[in-house]
């Protein structure tokens, strides 16, 4: 697990990890507490809208293009044993953090508004539509990095990233309408499109070793 | 050894040159017989020349039989007994009044003459080489 | 001396569109440096390449370091593969290549990668800078700090003196003359090179290619007595021609390669022989194999 971890620390730059871990999360939930709003719920899928934008634009900087025939970006990685190896345990973490990171926000956000709305209380149907935004926001990262890596640019993350915020909010009617179905489609979803994920990335990066022609 | 020369343009092709140098300071005694040659990688370095070059001065050295080359250690000096020392002199001589009696020969030079020449010469005050 | 291979590659095929890689037999001699010499798009990049094990669709088989095992992973620990343009993804900062490194291979040194990259000058000193922001020059410097900061017994450089300035040459032949001695016959390096003489100094053994064919092989000091710069005056050049190898003539006299068992005939002719340089060598001998047509 440690060797996973530093995987993922070894592939991010400090300036990504400040602006990951620090600027964004305070951005978002400075931004909760100057326009509140009346509902966890809302708050909720404020958040994760704007993680799906955040999440797909700065994935360009960490694994940008990685699916792309040129493989000859990754010649050090496979130089190594370790390389492809490398590259499954950074994706992996990545895509546990983002569960996590948008998570935590979410809590802390939901504490903050119990906290400063006296009176208020937190009812059943909130955590679990919640949970079911959180849900929704990492399956559609998920599948749209995926094929976001596909392209070298970063406009193309730009654009992928209007796609992923136009599902969420095509999403999050479906979310509060069927909580309990959508609840155990989207966590079937997610295990299945992080396997699918990791494994279409491997294979671009094994696929490396040999040429298209011949 | 602490002096090595080589020129990079002079004709002489440079693993010559060093084995030329080398079997100097065996013959004249300065190295020592027991003693190892420094080894072919760090002369190489230290001459910036290839490997290959130096390995192949060392080569001629033990094709001369001045040297012996063990495998993993390197390359040692043979002992140099005195008849052998006096032979490769004596060769030398030889060789050195060959050139110059062929010199002669064009120079139509009589036996005579040489000879008053080589005793003038060893008349004369050693020059310093 | 009995000569140990590093590496012995045996009917290596590769085809590209208009291109085919087939080397039937090559041994690569350990403990010596090996120049790896030709045309662009000979073939020596990809020869490289599949040598490193970072390219693994190819015919044939490599033997590494004269052990049994035939599989590249067993032995990519042991090899060092440095090549131009995008070797580290272009978003990775200098230390980062060093958290990295010491994930990929157990015998990476990050002191001795600090080290290197302050002795090279890498990034003047400020280690967030970026591989992108880089010059080639630098780059390849980066690679090469990478590379010789682990516990290696075979260096496969692909282009490693091209961006680098003289002085910077001068320091990798350095570089290579130290990491031989200090491997002491157990280590080798190939390298390949379009500047001949500039790395003349630190080769031993050399491999010519052109069109995926290796046409010439040898080391140096065999090669210098194979072949023979002959140089005459105009009348000669005529009949010189047909027994030189290579030719090139002006109207003030004619220049050669000729191969040592044909000296003889050029007998009666006014002629200097010399003992050529690599460079001269390989010019000849890939003169003599291109497809492009000289006037």
């Amino acid at each position: 697990m440690r060797r996973m971890i530093r995987s993922y620390l070894a592939l991010t730059p400090f300036l990504y990890r400040i602006v990951l871990f620090v600027f964004i999360p305070i951005a978002i939930i400075a931004m909760q507490q100057l326009f509140p709003m009346e509902d966890i719920v809302l708050c909720t899928f404020f958040i994760t809208l704007i993680m799906v934008f955040a999440e797909i634009l700065m994935d360009y900087w960490l694994f940008g293009g990685i699916s792309t025939r040129d493989g000859a970006k990754l010649e050090y990685l496979k130089t190594s044993n370790y390389g492809i190896k490398l590259m499954k345990n950074a994706l992996t973490i990545n895509m546990v953090r983002q569960l996590i990171e948008s998570s935590v926000m979410t809590i802390i956000n939901i504490i903050l508004f119990l906290v400063l709305n006296q009176g208020e209380s937190l009812r059943g149907k909130d955590v679990l539509v919640s949970t079911n935004l959180l849900l929704l926001e990492y399956v559609v990262v998920v599948m749209l990095l995926t094929v976001a890596r596909f392209f070298d640019g970063w406009q193309v993350n730009m654009f992928i990233s209007y796609a992923g915020v136009i599902l969420m909010l095509g999403g999050c009617y479906l979310v509060g309408k069927y909580v309990i179905i959508m609840f155990v489609l989207l966590v079937v979803l997610a295990l299945l499109l992080s396997a699918l994920s990791i494994n279409i990335a491997l294979k671009r990066v094994r696929e490396c070793y040999y040429d298209k022609a011949a | 050894m602490n002096y090595l020369k080589i020129l990079q343009s002079s004709g002489v092709p440079i693993y010559q040159q060093i084995s030329e140098q080398f079997k100097e300071e065996i013959l004249a005694g300065k190295l020592k017989q027991g003693e190892y040659l420094p080894s072919i990688r760090s002369l190489a370095k230290d001459l910036k020349i290839s490997v290959i070059t130096t390995m192949k001065a060392y080569e001629q050295l033990e094709a001369e039989g001045l040297v012996t080359g063990v495998q993993g250690k390197g390359f040692y000096v043979n002992a140099q007994d005195s008849q052998m020392l006096r032979e490769q002199h004596l060769r030398k001589v030889e060789e050195s009044l060959m050139e110059a009696l062929q010199a002669a020969k064009i120079a139509r030079m009589t036996k005579q003459e040489v000879f008053d020449m080589l005793e003038a010469l060893s008349q004369m005050p050693e020059e310093k080489s | 001396m009995e000569m140990a291979n590093v590496i012995e590659a045996c009917n290596i095929k590769k085809k590209y569109k208009g291109f085919q890689l087939d080397v039937p037999k090559c041994n690569i001699p350990k403990g010596f440096a090996t120049a790896l010499i030709g045309e662009n798009g000979a073939g020596k990049s990809t020869f490289l390449n599949i040598l490193s094990g970072i390219r693994l669709d190819y015919k044939g088989e490599i033997k590494y370091f004269d052990e049994q095992e035939q599989n590249v992973d067993q032995v990519k620990e042991r090899l060092g593969y440095a090549g131009p343009g995008n070797y580290f993804l272009p978003q990775w900062s200098i230390a980062q290549i060093e958290e990295v490194s010491e994930l990929l291979f157990q015998t990476f040194d990050a002191d001795r990668y600090q080290k290197l990259c302050q002795e090279l000058g890498i990034g003047g000193g400020d280690n967030r800078k970026k591989v992108s922001s880089l010059s080639d020059g630098n780059k390849m410097k980066l690679t090469l700090a990478a590379v010789l900061s682990r516990e290696t017994q075979c260096l496969l450089l692909d282009e490693p003196a091209s961006p680098l300035d003289p002085l910077m040459r001068d320091k990798l032949c350095e570089m290579l003359h130290e990491y031989l001695e200090e491997g002491n016959g157990e280590r080798s390096v190939v390298f390949s090179t379009h500047n001949i003489s500039d790395m003349e100094n630190v080769t031993d053994y050399c491999l010519i290619m052109e069109h995926g064919n290796i046409v010439e092989e040898g080391f140096v000091e065999d090669l210098k007595e194979k072949y023979i710069l002959v140089k005459g005056e105009a009348k000669d050049a005529e009949a010189a021609k047909s027994i030189l190898y290579s030719f090139s003539g002006n109207s003030y006299g004619f220049e050669g390669i000729c191969l040592a068992e044909n000296v003889d005939k050029l007998a009666g002719m006014d002629i200097q022989l010399e003992t050529p340089s690599l460079c001269q060598i390989s010019v000849a001998v890939m003169k003599a194999n291109t497809n492009l047509k000289f006037s």
